[in-house]
């Protein structure tokens, strides 16, 4: 049986491009599992994961990057913070905490965003002060 | 920052991999959203751990072919119905660019995938020339992996620092559809000036 006259040659480049993305991912997953699976005992992530992340860890020196399109469960995810702290600092009383944008706090608290905002940033600095 | 982008990034954030369906399947059936930027975002929220990045290519890749498919169907059963029953004859530049797809019709779907506003239109002129689809959506998949994938992982690259490089990402993208369109000018008029000195 002659394979190479039945199949076609898109479907080769397609088998390709398919087979040189699941590589990749697995590649990425497999160097992202070995990190996550030492949670206690945490490792220096590999230079070039850092460098494909591309990022640092969010600090007080990224307050001014928060948003009030962002919701408090990113908030608290980007800045690592304890899921509670916002919602006790903020004294939030919603249901929906953490899914729940700054926006929609702005609006449940009869607050303008930009002050929903500096209360959410004021309380992120504040954190980062008591560490 | 738009409202209309506020509220998108709040949707993707607050229903994840279901809100990037919806808005990439919508954006493939020509409604104006925009799709870069989000996939920008939704490459920075990957390498943040926030998405995971495999998933958001699939969803990404799926729900684009989906609503291209969408496009392309409605094209190939309904076009020349629609167009007999309300009596419009097609003009000849648009004669002319069906002869183009029909001729090389790879090429044109996988290159429209990167420039958002010509991707549903070809969609459309492939499912009313009637492509084969195995051809359609093996260059539309082929087009769409490599124009997100690219996107996204300009994004993880970029990670916090996305929202500085969205307009300028936005900036790259038109500079780049210009310096095709130039391309294609320029190839025309060559191959003009070919003809009338042969």
């Amino acid at each position: 049986m002659n394979f190479s006259k039945k199949i076609k040659p898109h479907i080769v480049v397609l088998l390709v491009v398919v087979a040189a993305v699941l590589l990749a991912a697995g590649v990425l997953f497999f160097a992202e599992y070995r990190y996550a699976r030492q949670p206690y005992h945490p490792v220096e992530k590999p230079a070039w994961i850092k460098a494909l992340h591309g990022h640092r860890p969010a600090t007080v020196n990224d307050v001014p990057s928060v948003r009030a399109w962002m919701t408090f469960d990113y908030v608290d995810h980007l800045f690592a913070l304890p899921p509670q702290y916002l919602q006790s600092k903020l004294k939030i009383t919603d249901s929906r905490y953490p899914r729940l944008t700054i926006a929609s706090y702005a609006a449940i608290g009869h607050l303008s965003q930009a002050a929903a905002l500096a209360e959410v940033q004021d309380a992120l600095r504040a954190y980062f002060t008591q560490q | 920052m738009s409202a209309i982008l506020a509220f998108l990034l709040s949707f993707l954030l607050l229903y994840k991999y279901l809100a990037l369906f919806l808005v990439m399947f919508l954006a493939a059936i020509l409604v104006p959203l925009p799709t870069n930027t989000l996939l920008l975002a939704v490459g920075a929220f990957a390498s943040q751990g926030y998405f995971n990045f495999a998933a958001s290519l699939f969803v990404a890749v799926l729900a684009n072919a989906a609503g291209d498919c969408c496009g392309y169907f409605l094209a190939r059963n309904y076009g020349r119905k629609v167009l007999r029953m309300l009596r419009i004859r097609l003009p000849k530049y648009i004669v002319r660019l069906e002869d183009y797809v029909a001729k090389h019709p790879g090429p044109t779907i996988f290159l429209t995938r990167f420039f958002g506003a010509a991707d549903p239109l070809t969609n459309l002129l492939s499912g009313f020339i009637g492509i084969p689809f195995s051809v359609f959506i093996f260059y539309d998949l082929l087009g769409n992996i490599v124009s997100i994938g690219i996107v996204l992982c300009v994004g993880y690259f970029l990670g916090t620092y996305w929202q500085d490089y969205s307009k300028a990402f936005g900036i790259i993208g038109w500079a780049f559809f210009g310096c095709v369109c130039l391309c294609i000018i320029l190839w025309r008029v060559w191959h003009i000036q070919q003809r009338k000195r042969s």
